[in-house]
């Protein structure tokens, strides 16, 4: 029984081990495709940008709106606005001017509306620290009912 | 003639709903409080067959029908088309309401008659005051004095089997928490309630909170396949305001254990129930008035707007005041003197419930936010995915963690138990995060994967022990929690593994994405019942695949329609583009791993609450 016990778990890891390694590739690392068509945007992010700046790259147009969508990000939108503002975040990226600066220069153009998380400042405090705070009171009211409980 | 029918029967319906309502203050009223809600039920019944009849018979002097139908357009979808806009929506929500109403006088054999009466009275007034608004603002039978000679067409994104689904099934749960609303608001008349009364409530929630969880997982599922960006979720307003009644839902539906075992926990189930069916409203309210923008959105006008948010207003200021009214009667009332720890099972279904609403606010926060800060500053402001990734999704880790101690704790295992677990879990995670890099292998990146590969081993390693104790009383919340995991791992990896290519592409290039043989074949143009398309033909990996791009020639709107090769661990994605040159089509190719997997887990999850539905029933 108590080899059952341990027997059991381990299987049941294992063959979820196995699982996760059959969904994602099936050796390490990711291999290189030989053949590629050409991006729309003329870019093929793999070439033109290292690593971070195409982390960077990603990131950007997850957490820009699209301005002329009624609410999807540039990553999502296939309209040609959006299309436009990505060829130029990438030549940005590529031409070295970092995340922060990017996000600044497109709030000054577009106004806050073009980020999907607000910088925090002094207007969007609630919003940022209200879910925390309310976590505190949670958890303080919570300690109390089970002290008092206690007690008794 | 028929749809003026259809009116007038709505109208009978609108006055039926009076008699309950006096029937809660008036005692000899309540007599025929049961056959008025019948009499309701009957008429809008009717009145829903009315307009099915006129779509069906393609009546475009009707302005609804003329509008959102066309006779070109297949049967089914004519049938679906009544919910396809916003006054038949709200004709749905109304004929659904009734449904509920329906359903409890039939079923209402062990509750006190007078508490029925309450009951039905309240449920009666929510009616009302959605068939005030039906036949007030949003009259689908509305005649159109210059007929049309064939009708606009259904918008092409709603022309799909999600359409003839998710409505009516996301309503179906959102409408089902009137019930437990209706059920407290009866239940603050007499502070002595019987335990025999929320056993007769849980059903009711268990259903609803199925319904809504199915309607989320479909809605998820269509957005995923019908708007051709390949997301599954976007913490965009309008699914906030089906997620949020979701969360208190499941906590409501946690509560059921607390009540049973102390009366002091009574006021905390009739707070979440009232939250659960306002957040619904207030869901309502957000979608029909174009307050925000968002993909879904219904048509907007602002008189209608204005209606939901005076009803909301009124029924969460009676409701409260009531609250407040009544509940000292229910403090006062002696509490057990257990002593509680934070460990015990009691203990951490009070955590748990607490950290819903924690994140069920975090979640309204942020839905509202943009709107108060409008007001007070008169400047626009998005708050979107990354803020809730950034704040939701580390709020909602303890939740986890405490899901598997809760299974932990049932069984009474001892803390070497829970330690092998927790260690196993985290090197399972670890190992996941370092032998297989995301994507950007970012440390971020990295920790996200480490951090929900542990989560989920953790829950389904925890699960695993009750659902092998065979216990059936465990059945139910072993699945749906076994669901919950899967569909952790799924959303992990999915985020972090997934590749997008956007590519300039014609026929006879060929592509390896992810290890999967990707070639285009061949481009024809041909012709629907309703629409023009050229269809792509795409081989994965020695399967055909046919990505179209549709023109709708009713209005001429273009529409995508997204093509898939699936397996179990992914899917590629390809969803055709706009036509570059001579030659060249954009396309947009994804590879998308254990994207099924999310809604593998939330059907999971679904299922678990069907199954303690029917072991509830049995128990009975």
């Amino acid at each position: 029984m108590r080899l059952m016990r341990l027997i059991l778990p381990t299987v049941i890891v294992v063959i979820f081990l196995g699982f996760i390694k059959q969904g994602l590739f099936l050796e390490k690392g990711y291999s290189v495709p030989l053949e590629m068509p050409q991006e729309v945007l003329g870019y093929s992010l793999s070439q033109a940008l290292t690593k971070q700046q195409a982390v960077d790259y990603q990131l950007l147009i997850q957490q820009l709106r699209c301005v002329v969508c009624y609410n999807q990000n540039l990553s999502e939108s296939q309209a040609p606005m959006a299309q436009d503002i990505k060829k130029m975040l990438l030549e940005k990226i590529a031409s070295g001017t970092t995340k922060a600066e990017i996000i600044q220069l497109m709030i000054d153009r577009y106004g806050e509306f073009i980020v999907y998380n607000p910088p925090f400042r002094f207007g969007t405090a609630l919003l940022w620290i209200g879910p925390l705070l309310l976590l505190g009171f949670t958890l303080f009211i919570l300690q109390k009912q089970f002290h008092t409980d206690k007690r008794k | 003639m028929i749809p003026e029918l259809g009116h007038f029967c709505l109208i009978i319906a609108f006055i039926l709903t009076v008699i309950p309502i006096i029937g809660i203050f008036y005692r000899p009223f309540s007599v025929i409080t049961r056959g008025s809600i019948l009499g309701q039920a009957f008429f809008i019944h009717l009145g829903v067959l009315a307009l099915i009849y006129a779509f069906v018979q393609d009546d475009f002097t009707v302005y609804y029908v003329s509008q959102h139908s066309n006779s070109a357009l297949p049967i089914g979808y004519k049938i679906a088309a009544l919910w396809g806009a916003h006054e038949g929506s709200v004709l749905l929500w109304v004929w659904i309401l009734s449904c509920w109403a329906l359903a409890i006088s039939c079923q209402s054999k062990i509750l006190p008659k007078i508490f029925l009466n309450r009951l039905l009275g309240v449920m009666s007034a929510l009616q009302m005051g959605f068939l005030l608004f039906l036949l007030h603002l949003s009259n689908p039978f509305i005649r159109n004095w210059l007929p049309n000679i064939d009708g606009q067409d259904l918008n092409p994104l709603l022309q799909d089997i999600g359409l003839i689904l998710h409505p009516p099934i996301l309503y179906a749960g959102l409408i089902g928490f009137s019930v437990p609303f209706a059920f407290v608001m009866a239940l603050l008349f007499n502070a002595n309630t019987q335990k025999i009364l929320f056993a007769w409530l849980k059903p009711y929630v268990c259903v609803a909170w199925c319904f809504l969880t199915l309607g989320i997982i479909l809605g998820s599922w269509w957005a995923y396949y019908e708007l051709g960006w390949g997301g599954w979720w976007f913490w965009d307003p309008v699914e906030n305001a089906s997620f949020m009644p979701w969360l208190t839902g499941t906590a409501l539906l946690h509560t059921f254990g607390l009540v049973k075992k102390s009366k002091k926990y009574i006021t905390w189930f009739i707070c979440l129930s009232m939250a659960t069916f306002l957040l619904s409203l207030l869901g309502a309210f957000l979608v029909r008035s174009g307050i925000l923008s968002s993909v879904h959105a219904f048509a907007v006008s602002p008189e209608r707007g204005q209606y939901m948010l005076v009803f909301l207003g009124i029924t969460l200021s009676i409701s409260l005041t009531w609250l407040i009214y009544r509940l000292p009667h229910f403090v006062t009332q002696k509490s057990s003197d257990k002593s509680l720890a934070w460990h015990s099972v009691l203990g951490l279904l009070l955590i748990q419930n607490s950290l819903f609403s924690v994140l069920c606010a975090t979640v309204l926060i942020g839905t509202l936010f943009p709107i108060g800060y409008e007001i007070v500053t008169h400047q626009k402001i998005s708050v979107g995915f990354p803020y809730f990734n950034q704040v939701f999704v580390p709020l909602s880790m303890p939740l986890f963690g405490l899901m598997g101690l809760l299974a932990i704790r049932l069984k009474k295992e001892t803390p070497k138990t829970i330690a092998a677990i927790g260690i196993t879990s985290i090197l399972v995670g670890f190992w996941v995060c370092f032998i297989f890099p995301p994507i950007y292998p970012s440390w971020g990146s990295k920790i996200i994967v480490g951090l929900g590969v542990s989560i989920s081993t953790w829950l389904l390693l925890t699960t695993l022990k009750i659902l092998f104790s065979f216990n059936k009383r465990y059945l139910p919340m072993s699945i749906a929690h076994i669901g919950v995991g899967l569909c952790i791992l799924g959303v992990t990896i999915n985020t972090q593994y997934s590749i997008e290519k956007e590519l300039k592409i014609k026929p006879g290039d060929s592509l390896v994405l992810a290890k999967n043989n990707i070639h285009f074949t061949e481009l024809n143009f041909l012709e629907g019942p309703n629409y023009l398309t050229y269809e792509a033909t795409f081989v994965v990996n020695n399967t055909i695949i046919k990505p179209e791009k549709r023109l709708f020639t009713a209005q001429f709107i273009p529409m995508t329609e997204t093509a898939m090769d699936v397996t179990v661990w992914r899917d590629i994605y390809i969803a055709l583009g706009e036509k570059l040159d001579a030659d060249f089509w954009s396309a947009r190719i994804q590879y998308k791993p254990f994207v099924r997997w999310i809604w593998a887990g939330g059907l999971l999850i679904a299922l678990g609450g069907i199954m303690s539905f029917f072991l509830h029933r049995k128990g009975h």
